[in-house]
């Protein structure tokens, strides 16, 4: 076996990952609508504002009374003071410290400490991020004004409430790493092996897929076939929307046969920082007919690690993290499962966030194994390179990527997977 | 605004239907700050009257103890430890406000000193308890260091930008080995801060003359 592919220099390596207002990277995801929180996060109209960091800036959130979201400077223009503590009333935020109170769209509306008439007030400006709501999550876009695109409009976001769900956790280093992990399926064979022992998994049966990447407007989308012998291929068709979306589907069993609850899922990896990341995990219906019942959620998100119970009340964090080794059991590693650690996500996290706050990727010795998670640095780099330069990255435009969906599914000895699959990779809601 | 050889004098000036209620403050360099409280918040004379302030004393750069000082104006005005502990109380940091055997506050930045949203609706502006914690809140709030190459900043700024000012300048005369403000005590010890509600078309300097006196 060759390796294909060279590692990325150092210099490549802080180019794609840090994310600060003026570093490339962070010029490139501020081309995207980025997901700021969840809707739930700012419940009711004139509810209590909500730090929010990203990107390496610190702001606030509120709901305002007229129930629409607004993103502004963590700061009070006027003398800095914190806005996290303002109130939340009458359409817009007022800062606790002398009343200053601003819209949603940052224009100051009052100035009760200076002198009525004031000419201050007309040219005080509180930074404000456009804002979006689609799908349960609370969109922004922290780019250039001119270059703003089209609202976000992936499949998922279009599903009724019924049949779509979304949740948020804190992952503790780079966007990066996490966005590799979601774009390698081989991975799964191992990482993810919840049955030890047991070879009828799709997965265990061959933990050598090969991958075919093919570039779209959007990113790209890669497919993974498992040879399975008599029975045909186990052929998954994942989709990477740029910058950090992966979308995969479900609709077959861990065991083969049809899934219980046919679905997509999908992640985005959200930079709070150069070294923290929250990411956005969100299931889809396949279609209408089997709905996501709270119940089927639940099973959901307690198989990846995150349901309410694991989480530190209050916060996006997994009880099992870093600082307790994700409680590993080395006894059920021997017996049970390949990680001895518990939830799949979890696994994921012990696995990213072990590597360290940024990975460094000089080091790596990367396979065949990889090519998808080198042809997406690669589609980062170019599109880098490309926002520098005054173009216009890949996934901006969302006709690139409403009509997309994932796939996965066997496809029968002599069969091609592009006939089989050829009405299942358009989006339906 | 007036500068003086201790620092400089302000007074804040609002008005209220029975005249000015005028507020003279002073600022002694490097970081005191001295104003009274012989009214109340509902308007009427405190029992005891008090004069306050604070010396803000940096640990380091990121860090600061400050000294709260409480003094009556006036012999009649006795500072009982009860009314000591009522108005420790009331500034947030009485005898059950601290973590014990620190001089910190329970209420601090680690859990956003239990605002409490309904209360901020309801029954004051910052949902805090506590007026210095309400202070500690926004200060502590703008980061360790503020950045102020960031600030807007107003006509109701204007005793902080003299304040920085004469720091600046005194920092700049200390370089160059020269003399400061308010090394000398006689340039303050007979220095006091005052608040009255004058009625109106009275000058706040003739009025207040014989009350910022020191009598201690």
């Amino acid at each position: 076996m060759t390796v294909f592919f060279n590692m990325l220099s150092a210099a490549e390596n802080e180019r794609v990952t840090r994310v600060g207002p003026g570093t490339p990277a962070g010029k490139l995801l501020r081309r995207y609508w980025q997901p700021a929180c969840l809707s739930s996060e700012l419940p009711e109209n004139d509810s209590a504002p909500l730090r929010v960091r990203l990107l390496g800036e610190d702001l606030i959130a509120f709901r305002d009374t007229e129930g629409k979201v607004g993103l502004v400077d963590a700061f009070c223009p006027h003398r800095r003071a914190p806005l996290f503590f303002g109130r939340n009333e009458e359409c817009g935020l007022r800062c606790v410290y002398h009343g200053w109170k601003f819209d949603r769209a940052g224009n100051c509306v009052d100035m009760p400490s200076e002198p009525a008439g004031t000419t201050l007030q007309a040219k005080v400006k509180l930074l404000a991020y456009p804002v979006v709501e689609r799908g349960g999550v609370v969109w922004t876009y922290m780019g250039p004004k001119d270059r703003i695109p089209p609202e976000p409009d992936y499949e998922w976001t279009r599903a009724p409430a019924s049949h779509r769900f979304v949740s948020k956790t804190f992952e503790n280093c780079n966007w990066l790493q996490g966005l590799e992990g979601g774009l390698d399926t081989t991975h799964s064979s191992f990482a993810h092996n919840n049955h030890l022992g047991d070879n009828s998994v799709l997965r265990q049966r061959d933990k050598r897929p090969q991958i075919e990447v093919e570039r779209t407007d959007y990113g790209y989308y890669y497919v993974s076939t498992r040879d399975m012998g008599e029975e045909g291929k186990y052929v998954r068709v994942y989709q990477y929307m740029m910058p950090a979306q992966q979308m995969r589907a479900a609709t077959v069993g861990w065991f083969g046969g049809k899934d219980e609850v046919p679905r997509m899922d999908g992640h985005i990896w959200v930079p709070i920082d150069d070294k923290t990341t929250h990411v956005y995990n969100w299931v889809c219906a396949y279609s209408e007919r089997i709905a996501l019942t709270p119940e089927r959620i639940h099973e959901h998100e307690s198989r990846f690690g995150r349901v309410p119970e694991d989480l530190i009340p209050g916060t996006f964090r997994l009880k099992r993290n870093q600082s307790n080794d994700y409680l590993i059991d080395r006894e059920m590693q021997k017996t049970q499962n390949y990680t001895g650690i518990v939830g799949i996500n979890t696994q994921d996290f012990a696995l990213q966030e072990g590597m360290g706050p940024i990975c460094d990727r000089s080091k790596e010795f990367v396979g065949s194994s990889d090519k998808a998670v080198v042809a997406m640095r690669r589609l980062l780099l170019e599109a880098i390179d490309s926002v520098e330069t005054g173009g216009d990255p890949r996934g901006l435009d969302p006709s690139s990527y409403r009509g997309v969906r994932p796939h996965d599914n066997m496809v029968p000895p002599g069969a091609e997977w592009r006939q089989t699959f050829a009405k299942e990779l358009a989006a339906k809601w | 605004m007036e500068r003086t050889d201790y620092g400089y004098c302000y007074v804040s000036t609002r008005k209220t239907d029975e005249g000015n209620y005028f507020r003279v403050y002073h600022y002694v360099m490097p970081a005191q700050q001295l104003r009274a409280s012989i009214i109340g918040y509902e308007g009427v004379r405190n029992k005891p009257a008090r004069l306050d302030g604070h010396i803000w004393v940096p640990i380091d750069d990121v860090t600061t103890h400050v000294y709260n000082v409480m003094c009556a104006p006036h012999p009649e005005d006795e500072l009982t430890p009860q009314a000591i502990e009522t108005r420790e109380k009331a500034a947030g940091r009485g005898k059950d406000d601290s973590i014990p055997g620190t001089f910190r506050l329970k209420r601090n930045q680690s859990n956003d000193y239990l605002i409490d949203r309904q209360m901020q609706k309801t029954q004051n502006f910052t949902g805090i308890v506590g007026v210095n914690t309400q202070d500690f809140a926004l200060q502590e709030g703008m980061g360790p260091i503020c950045d102020r190459s960031k600030e807007f900043l107003g006509s109701s700024d204007k005793a902080i930008v003299a304040l920085r000012r004469m720091l600046l300048e005194a920092v700049s005369n200390n370089e160059k080995g020269g003399t400061l403000r308010a090394l000398d005590p006689a340039t303050y010890r007979k220095v006091r801060a005052y608040d009255r509600v004058v009625p109106a078309g009275q000058e706040w300097r003739k009025a207040l003359e014989k009350d910022l006196v020191a009598i201690w």
